[in-house]
């Protein structure tokens, strides 16, 4: 029965390990919000002929060269970034947003990387 | 014999020698010189109440053989103190046989040599020849007793009559006078001839006469009474005549003869012509009537007729004082003949001539007026001539033929008047004439003109010969008959007509255009051919004009036009442009030449532009004004028209589309502001289109300074828009991409639709049925926008076989390779299945749909930009999608059957569907689908995932109801990988959860169902 008990108070005291660690990870995500440095996204990122150019009021645009698409006839977005989820709401002319988000997986002052949920990975760097 | 009688002869001659010798130195013996001189002077003074003065008187005989006469030497009488008479020798035959028998002095005979005798009266009437005594002093009758004069010569004697009273100065030089006959009293019978070296008559009582003649003769044959009554014949033969009044010359140096009966009165200074015959130089004339003087009006009253021979008229006009002529014959040539037959009526003196009136006979004359670009040859006429010179002389044409440059034969008729100053014309003319040979009164554009012209022509006009010939002084009436007429204009252009008829009139009185009508031209022809060497050829019908001009003898004033018109047919070809125009008519009005006005009405016109147009209308009825305006190079703006136009039953066919244009009618009003739709019905293809409405600023889109701005209201049995918008494609777009797709259909590659340009088209639409693509759309109601490259249908309501819906679509093409398509695409109540059929991309971007059956509800919108061949630009397509619908049936497919078999359906299991409600977005070439819910008999599932349009699946569909177990869905469309595993979701999967994650899902799929479904018009 003892055992039972020291046993119960082990596990108890694995739970309180658990929830210790659970909580403090929850206070790192309170204090940590921004993953990433948002400010680093502002500028023209290229991937082959795809651009992106964001900037630090939340909007961008893209454009891809391969469709003979000029920077001057980019389509444009808001973008937002909470923690590594990067949200593009792409705005149609006719009216109406087409919402995309991607998980950030790198940003940093040449290199900007995220996926989706379907595994596909975008890699830009910085244009100069 | 012949011996004896000569010896007789001369016996008989010497004894009449010895008798006559006797009788000499008898006479002499008894009449010596100094007896005899005594008894002439003792005579003379019994008889002479003038100074008698002689030298010697004595007799002789052979001067007056047979007569005894008495020679008085170197005699002069005197009147006063002129004198009267001088005489060298002055004869006077007496009869022997009175003297001796009655001892009477009867003198038979008188012979007056180298004298001069001055005849004088005195102001008073006084004549110095009064020289007998009267009957108180040893009366004259006695004189006469004595005197019985048979012959009277006089020899180179001078002889001077100067009547004072009367202004009269005669003088013969030199004369000799024989003068036979018998003197008895104051009477005077016999015969008179006189020869003189010179003569001269002055006259200064009514007008100053000065009138010379060279070596003179005189005859004359009658008698004179009391000194004062002359009756007999006369005739006058006067050498280089001279004649002078006043200071005119009228004759100078010309030969005169004259042989005449006269009658006489030198008291009343009266002469009576009868029989006259008179010659100047070498014009003969017959002369007849009185000539007198009028002392009441202090001059010569004339009434003489006379006729002529034919004269040659450059010796007549030679001769015609230049008094009477002027310069009127200045600028003129002229000659031929001419023949007079007249009177001279009329009092002359210095305020007055006497009036002419003459018929005038020409013949083969020939006239040319310098400065007229005419000449007339053989003229023969018959004309009158009323010479007033104290007035006008006035000329009338009893008739006239001449011809002009040999074969243009002329007729006239008329008056002349005021011959010799700014001479009036009323004439009336006909003629056929050669048109060529008038060149020189066509505008010298004109290069070339043939054709005969018969013309009648009635005319007024005034030809002043110091200013020459002006159209400004003509009226005339001229009915034309033009026939092969040929005009050659500016060496490019040819007008030619078999036959036309033209009556013209100028100035007219009616005013129908108020454009200072001066010349109205009522022309008909049945055929007129104008034809340009390099531009245009013009065929004309049946052509009737009343056309009206401004004055256009008046080079300073611009050409005005007012004319009514109509034809047969007009057909003009220019180029490739060939213009058919049938029973055309109205009205053409030129103000100036930058103010027009037509009024046109016609059946079928027809307009073809080689085989890139043929326009056809049975009718077309047009008013159109317009006016020019400087630096406008487009001719719109240059000619500013306002018009209306309307047509009937157009059928018009353009070579770049497929279908006839055709309007039943079609019914405008233009201005450079606006132009209004009245009535326009058109069909195309298979559209049936009625417009109307306005279109305006057409005036700032020629300008490039504004858009072409419409409000129309189309509404159309039928629309094949597939069909119009291939006509409209590329309207009025900028060069560049009209330069763009010419490359593109020079590469044989189909060139996109344009939207066109530069115009802010607002149309209300009301279509019954339309087709687009191969889709049939009925009841269409909605607003059709086309501003400058944009073409936009904004929430046009629309319904078929599949659905009602509702479609906002934006078109446009910033480049040609670049184009804009979007469209907000609502469909409500639509069978699923015909959606497909309907838009078959529906597939692609929700491929599981084909495994539903069933009503919906989609909403679709979506945009992307196109590359030139339409090809999707994937890097742009944006899209959401929604759908929901109720008792869904899934169909039987493979697809179905795997799901079934992976998530252990119960074969049993009712495939049918209670609700469906999803949203899917389209990015680039990424369709998600955001999850929903679907329940199938007792089983629920929640489907998403994504799958791209090259038709890669990656779905998830996640069981959460009666046992939860995911089932992933990968790979390519025909090689789908069934994959279970654990589901996605929980088992209370639902739009009221609020997870973390599903939160996020239906705030996105909140945001694109609002912006879907934000643009669905109401029922109503």
């Amino acid at each position: 029965m003892k055992a039972a008990k020291l046993k119960r108070g082990v596990l108890l005291k694995a739970a309180a390990c658990v929830a210790a660690v659970v909580f403090l990870c929850g206070c790192d995500t309170t204090f940590n919000r921004d993953k990433f440095d948002r400010n680093l996204m502002a500028g023209r990122w290229v991937s082959g002929t795809v651009h992106e150019y964001y900037d630090l009021a939340g909007t961008g645009y893209t454009w891809d060269t391969s469709d003979d698409v000029t920077e001057e006839e980019a389509q444009h977005f808001t973008w937002t970034l909470e923690r590594e989820t990067l949200t593009q709401i792409h705005q149609m002319e006719m009216g109406g947003s087409i919402p995309k988000t991607y998980t950030l997986k790198k940003l940093n002052a040449s290199v900007l990387e995220y996926s989706d949920n379907y595994g596909n990975y975008h890699s830009f760097t910085k244009e100069r | 014999m012949k011996k004896a009688l000569k010896i007789a002869a001369i016996a008989l001659v010497s004894a009449v020698v010895i008798v006559a010798i006797a009788f000499s130195v008898l006479c002499f013996n008894i009449f010596s010189p100094a007896k005899l001189t005594n008894a002439v002077n003792k005579n003379a003074a019994r008889f002479l109440a003038c100074d008698f003065g002689m030298e010697r008187a004595e007799l002789t005989f052979f001067k007056t053989f047979p007569k005894v006469g008495i020679d008085l030497k170197n005699t002069t009488l005197k009147s006063g103190a002129d004198t009267l008479l001088h005489a060298g020798s002055l004869v006077a035959a007496v009869n022997i046989r009175e003297y001796l028998r009655n001892n009477k002095v009867i003198v038979n005979d008188f012979m007056l040599s180298d004298g001069t005798v001055n005849i004088m009266v005195d102001e008073d009437g006084n004549p110095n020849y009064n020289i007998l005594k009267t009957s108180g002093d040893d009366t004259s009758s006695t004189l006469i007793e004595y005197v019985d004069l048979q012959s009277v010569k006089v020899k180179n004697t001078d002889i001077r009559y100067d009547n004072r009273k009367s202004d009269i100065l005669c003088r013969l030089q030199s004369a000799d006078i024989s003068l036979s006959g018998s003197f008895h009293e104051d009477n005077i019978a016999g015969d008179l001839a006189v020869e003189a070296s010179g003569a001269a008559f002055v006259s200064g009582d009514s007008a100053k006469i000065d009138f010379a003649g060279g070596k003179t003769r005189l005859d004359y044959s009658g008698e004179l009474r009391n000194f004062n009554l002359l009756n007999g014949k006369v005739g006058a033969d006067v050498k280089e005549c001279f004649l002078k009044v006043d200071t005119m010359v009228y004759v100078d140096s010309i030969d005169l003869a004259i042989a005449s009966e006269v009658n006489a009165d030198f008291n009343k200074w009266s002469l009576r012509i009868d029989g006259g015959n008179v010659r100047v130089g070498e014009c003969a004339m017959t002369v007849e009537g009185n000539v007198e003087n009028d002392g009441l009006r202090n001059g010569t009253g004339i009434d003489v007729n006379f006729s002529t021979e034919k004269w040659d008229i450059q010796d007549v006009l030679q001769k015609i004082p230049a008094a009477l002529i002027g310069n009127a014959l200045d600028n003129i040539s002229v000659d031929g003949e001419i023949g007079l037959r007249g009177n001279v009526k009329g009092l002359y003196n210095k305020e007055s001539f006497p009036d002419i009136t003459s018929d005038i006979s020409l013949g083969g004359a020939n006239i040319m007026i310098s400065g007229f670009p005419l000449s007339f040859e053989n003229i023969d006429a018959l004309l009158a001539l009323d010479m007033d010179t104290d007035g006008q002389t006035d000329m009338a044409v009893k008739s006239l033929t001449a011809t002009t440059k040999k074969r243009n034969r002329l007729n006239m008729s008329g008056t002349i008047k005021n011959l010799f100053g700014k001479m009036l014309f009323d004439i009336v003319a006909n003629g056929n004439l050669h048109i060529r040979d008038f060149s020189e009164f066509m505008p010298s554009d004109f290069t070339k003109c043939d054709g005969l012209a018969a013309i009648y022509i009635e005319t007024d006009f005034a030809y002043d010969p110091k200013k020459g010939f002006s159209l400004d002084d003509v009226a005339a009436t001229a009915d034309c008959k033009f026939t092969d007429v040929n005009i050659l204009y500016h060496d490019t252009t040819s007008v030619s007509t078999p036959l036309l008829t033209a009556k013209l009139t100028f100035p007219t009185k009616e005013k129908p255009y108020k454009i200072d009508e001066w010349l109205n031209a009522k022309i008909s022809t049945e055929h007129l051919k104008v034809d340009n060497l390099t531009d245009f050829s013009t065929t004309l019908t049946g052509i009737n004009l009343d056309a009206y001009t401004n004055d256009l003898t008046d080079s300073t004033k611009e050409l005005k036009i007012g004319t009514t018109y109509s034809l047969s047919d007009m057909r003009l070809d220019m180029d490739t442009v060939s213009v058919r125009l049938a029973s055309p008519k109205g009205k053409f009005v030129m103000y100036d030449p930058d103010n027009l006005m037509l009024d046109y009405k016609g059946e079928t016109a027809r307009i073809k532009r080689g085989g890139k147009m043929d326009f056809v209308s049975d009718a077309l009825d047009l008013h159109a004004r317009a006016s020019y305006k400087d630096g406008e190079d487009n001719p719109l703006l240059q000619w500013s028209p306002v018009m209306k136009i309307s047509l009937k039953n157009v059928d018009a066919k353009l070579a770049d589309i497929e279908h006839h244009i055709v309007s039943p009618t079609f019914d405008v009003d233009f201005t450079p502001e606006k132009c209004e739709l009245k009535n326009v019905n058109l069909r195309f293809g298979g559209s049936d289109v009625h417009i109307n409405g306005q279109i305006k600023g057409i005036e700032a889109y020629l300008k490039d300074a504004g858009l072409l701005k419409g409000e129309l209201a189309l509404s159309a049995n039928y629309l094949n828009l597939n069909e119009i918008l291939d006509v409209i494609d590329g309207f009025g777009a900028p060069d560049s991409l009209v330069g763009e797709a010419t490359e593109m259909e020079n590469r044989k590659e189909p060139a996109p639709f344009i939207v066109p340009f530069g115009v802010d088209l607002n149309m209300k639409t009301t279509v019954k049925a339309a087709l687009v693509e191969d889709v049939e759309f009925r009841n269409i109601a909605g607003q059709v926008y086309i501003k400058d490259g944009i073409l936009v249908l904004e929430e046009m309501g629309l319904t078929n076989d599949a659905a009602k819906m509702q479609l906002t679509a934006m078109y446009k093409t910033p480049r040609l390779n670049h184009l804009f398509l979007g469209f907000d695409f609502h469909l409500l109540d639509i069978k699923i299945d015909k959606l497909i059929e309907m838009i078959p991309d529906v597939d692609t971007v929700l491929p599981m749909l084909k495994s539903f059956s069933g009503d919906a509800e989609f909403h679709f919108a979506a945009e992307t930009y196109l590359k030139s061949n339409y090809d999707i630009k994937f890097s742009t397509l944006r899209g959401a999608a929604a759908i929901s619908g109720k008792d869904l049936v899934v169909l039987d497919s493979e697809t179905y059957r795997n799901i079934s078999k992976k998530l252990l359906f119960n074969k049993n299991t009712e495939n049918r569907i209670d609700s469906l409600s999803t949203e899917i977005t389209i990015f680039k070439n990424e369709v998600d689908v955001y999850p929903f819910l679907v329940s199938i008999d007792k089983y629920s599932a929640v489907v998403s995932g994504r799958h791209n349009l090259d038709m890669t699946y990656d779905y998830n569909i996640s069981l959460i109801r009666p046992v939860r177990i995911g089932l992933d869905i990968i790979g390519m469309s025909d090689r789908l990988k069934y994959k279970v595993g654990k589901a996605k979701y929980a088992q209370d999967f639902a739009p009221g959860k609020k997870g973390a994650v599903e939160s996020s899902v239906r705030e996105l799929k909140s945001m694109i169902s609002k912006s879907l479904r934000s643009n669905v018009k109401s029922a109503d």
